[in-house]
């Protein structure tokens, strides 16, 4: 009887005090009733033993009471494919973060003690990421779930068929941007970017400062259509004028670049003028390639987006 | 790191227990036409062939209360308080609608299973 009634108030400290008396009355009934069809099957009464036993049948305290918790889940199987979505797409995103700031530390020539202050900072943005993230979607899953579910429309979903670019190649492309701008702007700085055994530096040559706010306009341009077609994957003509623009006004920019035949200041305080000279041609001749490069890579992107349309309005029309 | 695949018992007795859990609630209803105390409803159920543990059975008598589908009284039997429970007239009415359901949908997985739908 006493461990019954031990048993009976280990249950009560997890049930709700309004209903406790009630459902403590209850199971202390059908207790006592198995107590009683068990003696009269042994012949005998109950050793301390035999109830504990039988409370071990019973079940754990906590996993019984549990039992009448109005909340039975903290994210329901209907919420479950948001959170974990969600989850995903934060904690990746944060590691991309992470990545790109410790190839910042790394490049800048940063102590090793800052670059395990960015490794240690990574696991404890995680772990606070995942809560709140799991609180929310906890809040989520008692007061908002409803409308949520049932307000949703098929037309905001994206095109069928794989994307041009994935979101990974968005998010990706953000970041690099990002760091573009503050480097452009000033606000970091590389250093041995060039492991030459002899003191050589390189520098932007003057065409780069002329056109210094079209570049930036660009970048600015590229980091905000990447924003909308994260956000809104489904406005396919937006997404593809606003990448075709930037394309179509990146090789503006760079044709004009392109058109300067000198990129890149190279300077060396010990190099003879004749060895210097043929560096500094072969650094312009690189860039040359690759201002080149990257203007038909631009021009092949715009005709691919606009044949993926047409294909896609084709296969549209088809149906 | 292994993963134990479920062996077909383990899937059938997962399979079993989900297709019983949706059944419960009827035949608990079905037997509070008349009235009944936790106990000896859960062995009228067990001696029917339906097993039901006591961890779901009182908090699905509370929470069926709580719908309005049973009443119940504490009252004292052989010296102790006993809370018996019976169906509202909201709840025969309910069991009324689930039992048709019930026989319809056997009829038709009866069918289905017989190959005739």
């Amino acid at each position: 009887m006493d461990l019954i009634e031990r048993y009976l108030a280990a249950v009560g400290r997890h049930l709700p005090a309004k209903a406790s008396g009630d459902i403590l009355g209850e199971l202390r009934e059908e207790l006592l009733s198995r107590q009683e069809e068990r003696e009269a099957s042994l012949g005998r009464p109950l050793t301390r033993q035999d109830i504990e036993a039988l409370l071990l049948e019973f079940g754990h305290p906590l996993v019984v009471a549990a039992r009448y918790r109005k909340t039975q889940h903290l994210i329901g199987p209907e919420v479950f494919p948001f959170w974990l979505t969600t989850i995903q797409w934060s904690l990746g995103i944060l590691a991309i973060v992470y990545v790109t700031l410790l190839a910042v530390a790394v490049l800048l020539g940063r102590t090793n003690a800052d670059i395990r202050g960015v490794g240690s900072n990574i696991v404890s943005m995680a772990i606070g990421l995942f809560g709140v993230i799991t609180l929310a979607f906890a809040a989520f899953e008692r007061f908002g779930k409803a409308g949520f579910l049932r307000d949703w429309k098929p037309s905001r979903l994206p095109p069928p068929g794989r994307g041009s670019r994935t979101r990974a190649t968005l998010v990706g492309e953000m970041v690099a941007d990002v760091i573009f701008v503050l480097w452009w702007q000033g606000a970091i700085h590389f250093q041995a970017l060039f492991p030459y055994p002899v003191h050589l530096s390189v520098a932007l040559g003057p065409v780069w400062a002329a056109w210094h706010w079209p570049i930036l306009v660009y970048a600015l341009w590229e980091i905000g259509a990447d924003v909308i077609a994260l956000a809104r994957p489904q406005w396919t003509r937006t997404n593809t004028a606003m990448l075709a623009g930037r394309y179509f006004y990146g090789v503006a920019i760079l044709g004009q670049v392109f058109q300067a035949g000198h990129w890149v200041e190279v300077n060396s305080p010990i190099l003879q003028p004749n060895v210097l000279a043929i560096i500094q041609t072969n650094f312009d001749l690189g860039m040359k390639v690759g201002i080149g490069i990257a203007i038909l890579g631009m021009l092949l992107r715009v005709g691919l987006e606009f044949w993926r349309i047409y294909r896609r309005q084709g296969l549209a029309a088809a149906v | 790191m292994t993963h134990s695949m479920p062996t077909e018992g383990d899937i059938y007795e997962t399979l079993r227990l989900e297709l019983r859990r949706g059944s419960l609630i009827l035949a608990v209803l079905g037997h509070l036409k008349r009235e009944h105390y936790g106990y000896t409803l859960r062995k009228a159920l067990a001696d029917a062939g339906v097993e039901i543990d006591e961890g779901a059975l009182y908090p699905m008598l509370r929470r069926l209360e709580a719908q309005g589908l049973l009443t119940s009284e504490w009252r004292e039997e052989e010296k102790r308080n006993k809370r018996f429970y019976r169906l509202s007239d909201e709840g025969r009415a309910v069991l009324g609608r689930l039992a048709a359901e019930w026989a319809s949908l056997n009829a038709s997985i009866g069918d289905i299973l017989k190959g005739e739908a």
